[in-house]
Formats: structure tokens, C-alpha cells, sequence
């Protein structure tokens, strides 16, 4: 576990659009060296407080601090120390990426000698230099991407905030992205503080915040989080999900959960389980049952009833 | 990709930085969309050209019976293309918040009022080199190139610009799209250049007088005529001075006004 003192605390913030509260007194902390992912669908708050680490939006009540310095007056050397990726791109499609890099150095307020090396550094890191002339409305997404992640480190900050950094990027680029993140950490001085909404990428952070309802359900590393739920899951794919989950709650006694048409059943020894459930359900009710290791995304569904893939409105939020 | 030691610019270098940076930004469109810009020169030239050619017969000013049309008429027309260049430019803080290019600056060092300069340095430069472009043209409008008075010619430019590049900023900071924007154009910016003095001399008396007088354009276009004939234009409804004095309270005003507003009005949501 790493111990070093942290980055970013953030204590009891609660956020409201209007009279709808979407953030409900959030702590967390990130440190130095580490990948904090934000967990959570779509609504559920993730971004809404990135944006309060950002100063883009005031806190209703709680504090934000970076490096000890507030957010409530975001000034010169609080933004130094913060790095941001949007889920767009903030690039120019116009200009070409060394000049990119270079318009972001200067809104950086970086010296000249330092723009030009710190420039080279992002366009290496990011795998570009071989493209650094072309202008970046040729590049692919995932391209774009790592050059964003580059130019939100050109300034060296403490902490990277990165807003769904992976959405509609291929496999390819999805792990060449993460590669990126991976080597920030493994360099030590900077925390890492993300949101997703996919287990894939979660599995991947070393400390995980599940976020449902503008409120922290659950933290601790994915596996910590995965022991929560029972050695196997088994998925019955069906038409009629409500006479298969009768069925098998009132046949087996076991619980069951919804998962769009999906039951989900959470057991020990899911060979067995199996077994019973075909012999319990009506003929003919199974489209499909299979056995899977439980993953990030069962476990927040287990602990919130919600799905990942859900998109939650604000009213939803707010209710 | 190891990270160093972070360092807190100053005011001064973040700022400066910002400023230079989206200066240089708006240069690099103009030099790359050059076939965008050019018609946003041919337009207004065309319609000079058209309009004035069209009006040449009816349109008298008592007391300047030899005034022709395309003369009268240029002034504005360079108005117009400074208009359209701010506008077309401006569009750019919409296109720029929905696709994360303003959001980047929002949590850099840099302060809000340098994103306000450095948009407005830039595309004045645009505007300038635009109006240069359409200056090409004054011999067939009837100003001799020699006999315009050109210091007091590019402050009025410098000035309209500035001021029609924050009006143009303001609106662009306060609709939510490029549609609202194009509405905005053409039911307030384009009518307004309309009863400038642009296209026809400012009545005695009246509701249009009274709507002229408050029109921060006449002010534009009045200063750029006295300019082009020389210094003092005898068309004109004010003396020189006091065209540029108002221009120039036109230009610091709407700049602040658009400082203010990017302090005040938050336009980010995640």
C-alpha cells in the first residue's frame, strides 16, 4: 500500500445543480504513485467532481485540497499543480501536434527552454515524435488521445485528472493509453485520479472509489472489492427473467439479481448451481447459462442494484 | 515519463503565455484557411460592388450632389468585413467549449481576462490583415491610396476591431450553440452595421437617428471615413475626433464588459 502523504483530499463534497444534489458529501484521497479510478454509470457524479478538482464548478459544502492548497480560489499555483483530460480531446485539429504541445506549454507559462524540452519529452512519451508535423486531424483517436495525456503533463503537475480517458478507443489504443498512465505512476510523483465506467479499466487502477447516486459506496483495490462477492456467478440469459428468478429463488433458495434481461446468480460451486437451475426452470425459459468469475462490474451491481452500463439521469440522481 | 519538479509560473509568464499562445493560434487558422477568410472578403466586396453599382443613379446626398455611391458606401463595407471576420472568428469560443479546447484553458494558470486579449489580439491581427486585403480596392472606390490619412485609418481598424471582436466574444460566451450564434448575427449584428451609416447618410432627427447615435458601428464607420478622405470627410455626422474618441470607449468598454463576463459567468458543465 502506498503510504506517502497525499495528493489530493477531498473532504465531505456535496454539489447541487439547482436544487439537485449530485454529489453527496465525497471524501477520498489520492497520493503520489497511485491510480485512483472513480467507478461508476454514467450520471452518477464522476465527472461533476473532477470538474470541482478543476475549479471549473464551486463546492456547495466540504473542501478540495491539492498539494495543500484550496480549490475555493483555484490561483496560479494551484492550476500548475493539476494536469486535466476531458473525455473531448482538447486539442487543435488545425495545428499539428508539436504545435499543440507548444500552445499548451505556453498556456502552461512554461520558460522557453523548458517549453522545447518538456515539448520533445510528451511528443516521446506520447509516441508521436516520428508525426510531430502533421497536423492532428490525420491522427486516429487513440493518437489524439496520448497526445492529450502529453500535453496535460508538459507542466509536471501532481496530479493528472482524466475524465473517461479510454471512451471510443479501440483495444490497441486503449492498452498503448494505458501504458501511458502506467508509466506516470510507475515514475512515482504523480497520483492518477480517473474516471470509468468500464470494469476492464478499473481492474486496472491500484485503488478503486465506487461511485452510485453521488455517493462513495465502496473503496479498496479491485481485489478487495471482488472478494465481496462469492467465488462465482452464473448468468442465466433469458426472455422471461422474472419466472427464471422465481423460479430459482423459490426452487433453490437462492438470491438473485437483475442485470438488464440477464439473472444473476451469485454462489459457491456455480458447476453445481448450474446443474439445479437447468432442472428447475421451466423447459425451454433458457436461452443460455454460463459460469463466470465475478468481476468489478458484479460487485457494483451487488453493492448498488445498479448496472454499469446504466445511464442514470440527473432526476435519477437527484431521486 | 518521469515527472519534474512542478513549477508555479508568474502572473506575468501564465498570462503573457496565454496570450501570445492564442494570438499565434488564430494567425495559424488564418494562414491555413486562407480560401475560409478570402471569402470573407469577397462578400462584402461583391455587395459593395453590386450595391454600389445598382445605387449609382438614385443615391444623392443633399449638398454632395458628385458623391457617388461606391464612395459613400466603402467605408462600411470595410466595416463589414470586420464584422464578418470577428464574427466568423468569434464562433470559434462556441466550437472551442463543445469540443474541450476552452475547458484546457479554464484549468490552466493563465487568468480569464488572457483568454479574453489573447482571442481579441488574434483576431483583430485577422480583421487587420482582412481589411488590408479589401484596402486594395479604395482607388475604385475614389480614395487615392496617398491622400488617406492612414495612422488615423488603422486606429479606427485597431479600435473596431477590438470592439467588435469583445461584442462578438460576449455573445459567443453566453449561447450555448453555433445555431443561437447565427441567430444572434442576423437579427442583431447584421441590422445593426444596416443603420451605421453604412449604407445610407444619418437622418436629421428620428427614431434610426436615435438608434445610430447608440450604435457603437456609426462610430467605426464614421471614424474610417474621415480617415479615407483624408481626415475630415464632409458626409460625416460628427467630427473626427469625436468618432474616435467613442470608438476608442467602445473598444475598452466591450473589453472589459467580456473580461468580466468569462470571470462572472461560468460555461462549463461536465
Amino acid at each position: 500500500m502506498n503510504t506517502e502523504h497525499p495528493i489530493l483530499v477531498i473532504e465531505d463534497a456535496q454539489f447541487a445543480y439547482g436544487d439537485r444534489v449530485v454529489l453527496h458529501g465525497v471524501d477520498l484521497q489520492v497520493r503520489p504513485g497511485e491510480i485512483v479510478g472513480l467507478l461508476g454509470p454514467n450520471g452518477s457524479g464522476k465527472s461533476t467532481l473532477l470538474a470541482l478538482i478543476g475549479g471549473l464548478m464551486s463546492l456547495d459544502r466540504g473542501r478540495v485540497l491539492l498539494d495543500g492548497l484550496t480549490v475555493e480560489r483555484p490561483d496560479s499555483a494551484y492550476r500548475s499543480r493539476l494536469g486535466f483530460v476531458f473525455q473531448a480531446t482538447c486539442l487543435d485539429d488545425t495545428l499539428t501536434a508539436r504545435e499543440n504541445l507548444a500552445l499548451s506549454a505556453r498556456l502552461q507559462g512554461l520558460s522557453s527552454a523548458a517549453r522545447e524540452s518538456r515539448v520533445e519529452a510528451m511528443l516521446e512519451a506520447s509516441g508521436l515524435s516520428s508525426r510531430a508535423d502533421e497536423p492532428i486531424k490525420t491522427f486516429s483517436g487513440g493518437m489524439k488521445r496520448r497526445l492529450d495525456i502529453g500535453r496535460a503533463l508538459l507542466h509536471s503537475p501532481k496530479l493528472l485528472c482524466a475524465d473517461e480517458p479510454t471512451t471510443g478507443l479501440d483495444e490497441l489504443s486503449f492498452h498503448r493509453t494505458w501504458t501511458q498512465l502506467e508509466q506516470l505512476r510507475d515514475a512515482g510523483e504523480t497520483g492518477i485520479l480517473l474516471t470509468t465506467h468500464r470494469p476492464a479499466e478499473a481492474e486496472r487502477c491500484d485503488r478503486l472509489i465506487f461511485i452510485a447516486d453521488g455517493k462513495v459506496v465502496a473503496t479498496g483495490t479491485p481485489d478487495e472489492l471482488k472478494s465481496k462477492v462469492a467465488q462465482d456467478i452464473v448468468v442465466v440469459e433469458t426472455d422471461s427473467p422474472n419466472e427464471v428468478s422465481a423460479a430459482i429463488t423459490e426452487g433453490l433458495g437462492l438470491e438473485t439479481r437483475r442485470d438488464g434481461s440477464s439473472v444473476v446468480v451469485e454462489c459457491e460451486l456455480g458447476h453445481e448451481v448450474i446443474v439445479r437451475i437447468v432442472e428447475s426452470v421451466t423447459r425451454g425459459r433458457i436461452h443460455s447459462i454460463h459460469l463466470k468469475r465475478p468481476g468489478l462490474g458484479d460487485v457494483f451491481l451487488k453493492l448498488t442494484g445498479a448496472s454499469l452500463d446504466q445511464d442514470l439521469t440527473l432526476e435519477e440522481v437527484a431521486a | 515519463m518521469s515527472a519534474q519538479e512542478t513549477v508555479s509560473p508568474s502572473r506575468f509568464a501564465s498570462d503573457g503565455g496565454a496570450i501570445l499562445a492564442l494570438w499565434q493560434r488564430d494567425l495559424k487558422h488564418l494562414a491555413r484557411e486562407r480560401t475560409r477568410w478570402l471569402g470573407v472578403v469577397i462578400q462584402p466586396l461583391l455587395i459593395w460592388a453590386l450595391l454600389g453599382l445598382g445605387m449609382g443613379d438614385v443615391f444623392k446626398v443633399e449638398g454632395l450632389e458628385g458623391l457617388d455611391y461606391l464612395t459613400f458606401f466603402y467605408p462600411g463595407v470595410i466595416v463589414m468585413v470586420i464584422l464578418f471576420t470577428t464574427v466568423f472568428a468569434t464562433m470559434a469560443v462556441i466550437e472551442d467549449r463543445t469540443q474541450g479546447f476552452l475547458q484546457q484553458m479554464a484549468v490552466a494558470p493563465a487568468s480569464r481576462g488572457s483568454m479574453v486579449l489573447g482571442k481579441v489580439a488574434g483576431v483583430t491581427t485577422v480583421a487587420m490583415v482582412q481589411a488590408v486585403l479589401c484596402l486594395a480596392v479604395a482607388p475604385l472606390a475614389g480614395f487615392s491610396l496617398g491622400s488617406i490619412a492612414w495612422p488615423a485609418l488603422i486606429a479606427a481598424l485597431i479600435l473596431g476591431s477590438v470592439g467588435l471582436t469583445s461584442l462578438s466574444f460576449c455573445l459567443a460566451w453566453l449561447v450555448t450553440s453555433t445555431h443561437a450564434y447565427h441567430a444572434l448575427m442576423s437579427v442583431l449584428l447584421l441590422p445593426l452595421w444596416m443603420v451605421s451609416g453604412a449604407m445610407f447618410p444619418a437622418p436629421e432627427s428620428g427614431v434610426v437617428r436615435v438608434i445610430m447615435d447608440l450604435n457603437p458601428m456609426t462610430y467605426s464607420v464614421e471614424a474610417l471615413r474621415h480617415a479615407l478622405h483624408g481626415g475630415v470627410s464632409e458626409v460625416s455626422a460628427m467630427t473626427p475626433a469625436f468618432s474616435m474618441i467613442a470608438l476608442t470607449g467602445f473598444a475598452v468598454g466591450m473589453t472589459g464588459v467580456a473580461i468580466w463576463l468569462t470571470t462572472r459567468v461560468q460555461r462549463w458543465r461536465p
